[in-house]
């Protein structure tokens, strides 16, 4: 099987694409209240810290991924065993983004078209996005992310007349207490989340430069993050941030400038749609990745199809309704997430720290 | 009982343009990982056709959350 390759740029679009996703339509950190800026700012630094963590796991290890390294530090059976709750958190994060792809187009853009349908089109793109390969969306994010940085941009900027700077006073008006939580709430979702790439990048071209493509999505990903937040809090408010499920969506539904610009909804739907597709797909990637590597199977390409299904079925009974899917969302999920986002990769980076000491110990004797 | 019918009908097309090839490669191993995950996914979807309400992971999740974290 041949090898796939990416370029730095296209790992770099393929995080940014990943970071904006379902984030941009949602909003992050809000339990901060007005202060979800700052928040978001404070979360991208640690965010940066995790990400380093990350790149040390994989550059020990030029050209493996994750599942590679737990097989050749935990040994074979350990290894794998290590390997299964990670495939659970791509696999579960699948779920929960076509979820919400699903509840935002049965909630605002298609109501009277079952859910279903929408998602049977939806999964069928994946199955091809994931057939065709990491190089292939490569190339494809690296045309559609200009599109997606430029209509984020050209929306903020339309929606400046509708901005009121008293929207974010008071600052730290409730102390710092709802800051930090609101820090814990961005970094889980959606800055921690690229944790899913080191189970997929494997290859790029120029192995131990994981560092700047890493960072520098994170980076500019964080900003379009930062801008959107920014964007919904001077638009909206809080208060109406908090009483939204998708509170993009409506922050420039009210954008009205002459005849011409009005009803500029579908930019959200655009944006968000790409993002998605880009999540969804590199999740699969990881999990059909790690499913075939535990099987020891050197392709992991037919195993595709029967795990998109999957996670279809999954996403369609995971919740029971839309207001179920933004508590656990905002309640449940950064908690949950942690776990795997933090916990476990840290565990892994000192095993694979001690194991790097013993072999240079032993190359040097 | 005829959408399930309708349901496992179209699993067998998809499922079956995917299981041939492997069948001509008679590669067995992936046949059986095939087959498993091909046949978990249609058993949900006849039964959440078929308006069964299957028990969610969300829910485990959130009971071990509270118990750790207490109630958020």
């Amino acid at each position: 099987m041949k090898k796939e390759v990416i370029s730095e740029r296209q790992g770099i679009v393929l995080i940014i694409l990943f970071i904006v996703g379902s984030s941009v339509l949602i909003g992050t950190g809000i339990q901060a209240k007005q202060d979800a800026w700052i928040a978001v700012i404070i979360a991208i630094i640690l965010a940066s810290l995790l990400v380093l963590m990350f790149v040390r796991i994989l550059s020990l290890y030029p050209g493996k991924d994750l599942f590679d390294i737990l097989t050749i530090v935990f040994g074979k059976y350990f290894g794998k065993l290590l390997s299964l709750p990670f495939i659970w958190f791509a696999f579960h994060l699948g779920t929960l983004v076509i979820r919400n792809f699903s509840e935002f187009t049965n909630v605002t853009v298609f109501p009277d078209t079952p859910v279903v349908v929408i998602l049977i089109f939806f999964c069928i793109l994946c199955i091809w996005g994931v057939k065709a390969g990491i190089e292939t969306l490569g190339r494809w994010s690296e045309l559609f992310v200009i599109i997606v940085i430029s209509l984020i941009l050209f929306v903020t900027v339309l929606g400046v007349t509708e901005m009121d700077i008293n929207r974010l006073k008071p600052v730290l008006n409730n102390g710092y207490m709802p800051v930090f939580k609101g820090v814990f709430s961005a970094f889980t979702f959606p800055f921690g989340e690229v944790v899913v790439f080191i189970m997929v990048f494997s290859n790029i071209s120029k192995c131990n430069n994981y560092n700047k493509v890493f960072l520098m999505g994170l980076i500019i990903g964080g900003l379009l993050i930062f801008i959107s937040v920014l964007r919904l809090l001077l638009i909206l408010g809080v208060n109406d941030i908090e009483s939204a499920y998708f509170p993009s969506d409506i922050s420039i539904g009210i954008i009205h400038i002459g005849e011409l610009l009005q009803r500029m909804e579908l930019i959200v739907t655009i944006n968000f749609i790409v993002g998605v597709f880009v999540k969804v797909t590199i999740c699969l990637l990881a999990v059909c990745k790690g499913i075939t590597k535990i099987f020891d199977f050197n392709d992991y390409r037919f195993i595709v199809t029967p795990t998109v299904i999957l996670m279809f079925n999954f996403s369609i009974f995971i919740y029971g309704s839309t207001m179920e899917m933004s508590d656990w969302a905002f309640k449940i999920w950064p908690y949950y997430s942690i776990f795997f986002e933090l916990v476990l990769p840290f565990f892994i980076l000192i095993a694979v720290e001690l194991k790097n000491i013993k072999v240079k110990k032993i190359n040097l004797e | 009982m005829f959408k399930a019918i309708l349901v496992v009908f179209v699993y067998v097309i998809i499922l079956g343009l995917e299981y041939i090839p492997l069948v001509k490669k008679k590669q067995i191993g992936e046949i059986i990982l095939f087959l498993t995950l091909g046949i978990s996914s249609m058993t949900i979807s006849v039964l959440l056709t078929m308006g069964i309400s299957l028990p969610s992971p969300s829910n485990p999740i959130k009971t071990f959350i509270e118990m750790i974290f207490g109630k958020q």
